[in-house]
């Protein structure tokens, strides 16, 4: 029995060394030893739990949980862990009886607050997070997490300057963040303080020891700015590091393009396509399949080169080759529009023609969602979106943008029209999923809009906090 | 019509630009409501005239205002009217007949009934006035069926078809109601994250206005189904004969907008041709915001091109003339792109600068949001942007921006709109009056060095159009021909100088050939530098010495 005792300590001291040294599956085959050694232990029952929560394996970990909590001398670390587990697996009632039972033995203890502050945020009440995450931060100065949970929830809800504060205030805890600093650095420039952005990325480079995303983000700051001596010259310090990287190519091609050097531009812009065909293909969303945006980028900027310098035959096939994966590519009716008129071919009118209604209706809908978004003013929204459908009757953006402004004005049931005209149109983009579902629930069709919802979360997309708020699957929760 | 001849100068640099807005007596201050910014209609600032009212053979000058507080027209200065002393200006008084309190946009002139002296038109969001020029040192509100009561903005009179009366093509930009536009801190419009004045998009556009000048004091609304259907936002505009067919086509060019560009068609209507002829858009297919416009044949190939200005962070464009009104976006290549990136660009003229007998390119910039210099993001008031064509130099038409080496004129800071190309001083070279939104004009006069020798062309149209506008000269000096066409509207809501400048590479002109917009044609051959007057038909009439 001594023996099998000490075996059992032996997995377990194992176990929990390749736990701190961040090693899960590795601990879990040592801790799965000690647990047939020892099956009472609740120790082992507890770093158990945790390996099998770190590697996802949430419904195993609550079972050993569950079988250690009763004996544990620290019911309270079990219940954080459970907890967790229960959240992940969107439990979240059950999760928050967990992480209560854990306050009551150790309240104010930040982690079971900072998992608290989650259950709010996965219920949908965002407000409520937000308000837990600040409560959370004061309890524990000196850690970065909550203030980092808040600055991305800030971010999600489009609050750049919040965001931007909170990343500083984590920032100011711990500087040796590169991430961070590039987060900050987003934020910054989103809120138009560009000294700050430039200043933010600046940090990140210092931190980062070899991560290509700060100097990329630097570049492409300076790029958005028209900056293009101090962007070009970051993005040669990055192909000298990783030279044949479409990401800092397609960039220096398009400055190359600006400066009038078109040649050099379309070698560049080549080589950046030639080292996307190479690379493996992008993995499509389940929900919504898009584009490999560097390859579309890249392309679109090859037809534009080749047209500047005047090689109309080429242009014309990279032209065409845009248009067959999207007929409705702009860069690719402009394009070929201008190059079949160049060569005398008056078919190039019916191009251009139909990318000026598309390039009308694409300003209509930006317009409409800059007086939605940022205006408030759903009324002048819905203007526009009329005005776009006035011109293309079904454009799928625009029907699933004019029917989130209906929902939003409380009209679910003309919402639930205009996205359904956008699903025959072919919008299949995350946004006309999330209005969907919630257009759905308004309409009191809630069965059918849990089921979406399912459908959705099972392809690996979230819809997001409005979605799980409406759908009330967690209420009480928070 | 004496003027003093520049020396020529082997072209030891840019020429210099001096600031004499005082020491020629320009006084006037600009009112557009003071700088707030509330709404869009305080953004485009205002515009004015170079004329020589009297036809003694020097500039005088209309600066168009507004008022010191939007819709209160019970006060402010009006407009003001300098007239020319030798290099000196004064007021003109009230009885000129030129001072309404409107809230005025800019000015074009002709000569409307072709009694041989200028008239002007003057544009406002309310009423446009069409003055008729008395001859007698006054001007009279000429009611002819113009005045519109709109938002006009740039204008151009242009002999559209061929009567010998020139016609008025007015530039209309959008339906303003202040009571129904939020104004910032409404929460409605944003620039960035900026909250700023509504508009122009969003807001309704007003269609542009063709009239016909009917012979005899009238004139009459045309083509109006024809013109602007979708009610764009113009903003500048030129005559511009690109298909080379003798007569001028109108490009106009238009904020957030595709710009138009309207030329005859073949059983005598009239059509848009901007989007199939490559000038609607950028290069890359994006519409541009359109603010100033200005041509010239730039490249020595005997088409005249465009060039237009846009907002900051953009580009403003050359549109380089392939033949038969058929464009292309060179701006990159010909060296214009970068540096207009962190300007906002207003009135723009191609004119010849340095004197070396090719087309260089000034631009008047200024920001519209005071709210972006108040967050400290970019600056309201901007300095302007002077380019020297490389074409005599290299061979190639590539353009170098010498602002910082062009003198103090050249590093103004402020935010202009209007620029007024005109030979003030009579020196032989363009100068430019600048107009400065709720600030005063500036007068910056051109210092030189010019490297040639310089003819001045005066001309006088008899079956064409008195004013000649539309006419083309083509000047051969040294071995280098020169291709010009007498337009006064380009720029951004102002008239300019409509006497011709050239300059002589070979110190004569070997080869002078006048395209009259009636058809006729008047060659002359071995002309000195100096002066000639050239009458449609009676060829020269007068000719000066330096």
């Amino acid at each position: 029995m001594e023996e099998v005792v000490q075996g059992a300590t032996q997995h377990l001291r194992r176990g929990v060394e390749l736990l701190d040294a961040n090693q899960p599956q590795a601990a879990i085959a040592e801790l799965d030893q000690a647990v047939t050694l020892e099956p009472g232990n609740p120790r082992i029952r507890y770093y158990l739990g945790k390996a099998l929560y770190g590697t996802g394996q949430y419904e195993k970990a609550l079972e050993h949980l569950a079988i250690g909590l009763p004996v544990a001398a620290d019911p309270s670390a079990f219940g954080l862990i459970m907890g967790q587990s229960l959240i992940e697996l969107g439990r979240l009632k059950e999760a928050r009886s967990a992480l209560d039972g854990a306050a009551a033995l150790r309240p104010n203890y930040p982690p079971i607050e900072l998992q608290l502050a989650q259950i709010c945020y996965r219920a949908g009440n965002v407000d409520a997070a937000l308000k837990k995450l600040g409560e959370t931060a004061e309890l524990a100065p000196q850690w970065t997490v909550p203030r980092l949970q808040a600055a991305a929830i800030a971010a999600e809800k489009g609050d750049a300057a919040t965001a931007a504060e909170l990343y500083s205030a984590a920032l100011d805890i711990n500087g040796d963040l590169p991430l961070i600093w590039v987060r900050l650095g987003d934020n910054l420039e989103a809120n138009l303080d560009y000294e700050g952005a430039i200043q933010a990325y600046r940090s990140a480079i210092e931190t980062s020891s070899g991560l290509l995303a700060p100097q990329l983000a630097l570049a492409y700051l300076f790029f958005n700015r028209q900056q293009f001596d101090d962007a070009a010259t970051v993005l040669a310090e990055l192909l000298q590091r990783v030279p044949g990287d479409p990401q800092i190519l397609l960039p220096v091609g398009e400055i190359q393009m600006i400066e009038g050097q078109h040649e050099a531009a379309l070698e560049t812009i080549q080589s950046a396509l030639r080292a996307l065909e190479r690379a493996p293909a992008a993995t499509l969303q389940q929900v919504g399949a898009q584009r490999d945006g560097l390859m579309l980028r890249a392309l679109e900027l090859q037809a534009k080169t080749l047209t500047s310098l005047d090689r109309v035959t080429e242009a014309e096939a990279a032209a065409r080759t845009l248009l067959a994966t999207n007929p409705s590519n702009l860069d690719g009716l402009f394009v070929l529009g201008t190059v079949l008129l160049r060569s005398g071919n008056q078919e190039g009118r019916d191009h251009l023609s139909r990318f000026q209604r598309l390039s009308d209706v694409r300003e209509h809908r930006e317009l409409a969602y800059d007086f939605y978004r940022r205006g408030r003013d759903p009324e002048r929204a819905a203007a526009e979106f009329e005005k776009a459908l006035a011109i293309e009757p079904q454009d799928a953006a625009t029907l699933t943008g004019l029917g989130t402004v209906h929902l939003a004005q409380g009209n679910a049931e003309a919402a639930i029209e205009l996205l359904a005209q956008a699903r025959e149109a072919g919008a299949a983009s995350v946004e006309w999923y999330r209005e969907w579902v919630l257009a759905l629930h308004a309409a009191e069709r809630s069965d059918e809009a849990m089921q979406i919802w399912q459908q959705v979360q099972e392809a690996g997309v979230t819809l997001g906090p409005r979605v799980w708020a409406a759908l009330g699957k967690h209420q009480g929760a928070c | 019509m004496l003027a003093t001849q520049r020396e020529s100068s082997g072209a030891l640099g840019p020429p210099q630009w001096a600031i004499v807005t005082s020491d020629a007596g320009i006084a006037f201050s600009h009112e557009f409501g003071g700088g707030v910014g509330d709404f869009v209609s305080e953004s485009g600032g205002s515009g004015g005239a170079w004329l020589d009212y009297d036809v003694d053979g020097r500039l005088d000058v209309l600066l168009v205002n507004g008022l010191p507080t939007w819709g209160d027209y019970s006060k402010g200065n009006g407009h003001t009217f300098m007239r020319s002393h030798g290099d000196r200006f004064s007021k003109a008084p009230e009885t000129i007949g030129l001072r309404d309190l409107v809230w005025g946009s800019g000015a074009t002139v002709g000569d409307v009934d072709n009694d041989g002296f200028p008239d002007v038109f003057v544009t406002a969001l309310g009423s446009d006035h069409l003055y008729r020029n008395n001859g007698d040192g006054t001007f009279s509100a000429w009611p002819a069926g113009v005045e519109g009561n709109d938002w006009s903005t740039s204008a151009t009179f242009t002999d559209w078809d061929g009567d010998g009366f020139l016609d008025l093509y007015v530039a209309k930009y959008l339906e303003f109601d202040d009571e129904e536009i939020p104004v910032p801190g409404d929460g409605a419009c944003f620039y960035g994250t900026v909250e700023v004045f509504c508009g122009p998009e969003g807001l309704v556009g007003t269609r542009d206005k063709f009239y016909r000048n009917n012979g005899d004091g009238t004139f009459s609304p045309w083509m109006e189904s024809e013109i602007d259907p979708d009610a764009t936002y113009g903003f500048a505009l030129i005559d511009i004969d690109c298909d080379s067919d003798g007569r001028p086509e109108i490009y106009v060019a238009n904020d957030s907008n595709i710009n138009l560009l309207y030329r005859r068609t073949r059983n005598g209507g009239i059509e848009d041709w901007a989007l199939f002829g490559g000038a609607g858009y950028s290069g890359d297919g994006r519409e541009q915001a359109g603010m100033g416009a200005t041509s010239a044949d730039y490249d020595g190939d005997g088409l005249f091109d465009v060039f237009v200005t846009n907002f900051q962070n953009d580009y403003n464009t050359l549109y380089d003339n392939r033949g038969d009104c058929n464009f292309e976006d060179v701006t990159a290549r010909r060296g214009l792109a970068t540096s207009s990136f962190p300007y906002m660009g207003w009135s723009a003229h191609f004119f010849d600068v340095d004197g070396d007998a090719d087309q260089d390119l000034f631009v008047a910039n200024g920001h519209i949001h005071p709210q972006f210099e108040q967050a400290g993001i970019e600056p309201y008031a901007q300095r302007n942007l002077l380019y020297l064509n490389q074409l005599r130099e290299i061979g190639t038409a590539n353009f170098s921006e010498v602002s910082e080496l062009s003198g103090e004129g050249m590093l103004a800071i402020a935010s202009s709109r209007g620029a007024l190309r005109g030979d003030y001083d009579n020196d032989g070279d363009h100068d430019l009056l600048v107009t400065n939104i709720n600030d005063k004009a500036e007068l910056l006069r051109n210092n030189g060095p010019t490297r040639f020798p310089v003819l001045r062309l005066v001309l006088i149209g008899r079956s064409s159009n008195r004013s000649a506008y539309g006419a083309q000269v083509r000047v051969e000096s040294g071995g280098i021909s020169q291709l010009l066409e007498l337009r006064v509207s380009d720029g951004y809501v102002g008239s300019n100088d409509p006497r011709m400048l050239v300059y002589l590479p070979g110190g004569t002109a070997d080869f002078i050939e006048v395209h009259w917009p009636g058809g006729s044609v008047t060659q002359l051959e071995k002309e000195e530098p100096g002066w000639l007057l050239v009458d449609e038909v009676q060829g020269v009439i007068a000719r000066r010495s330096p």
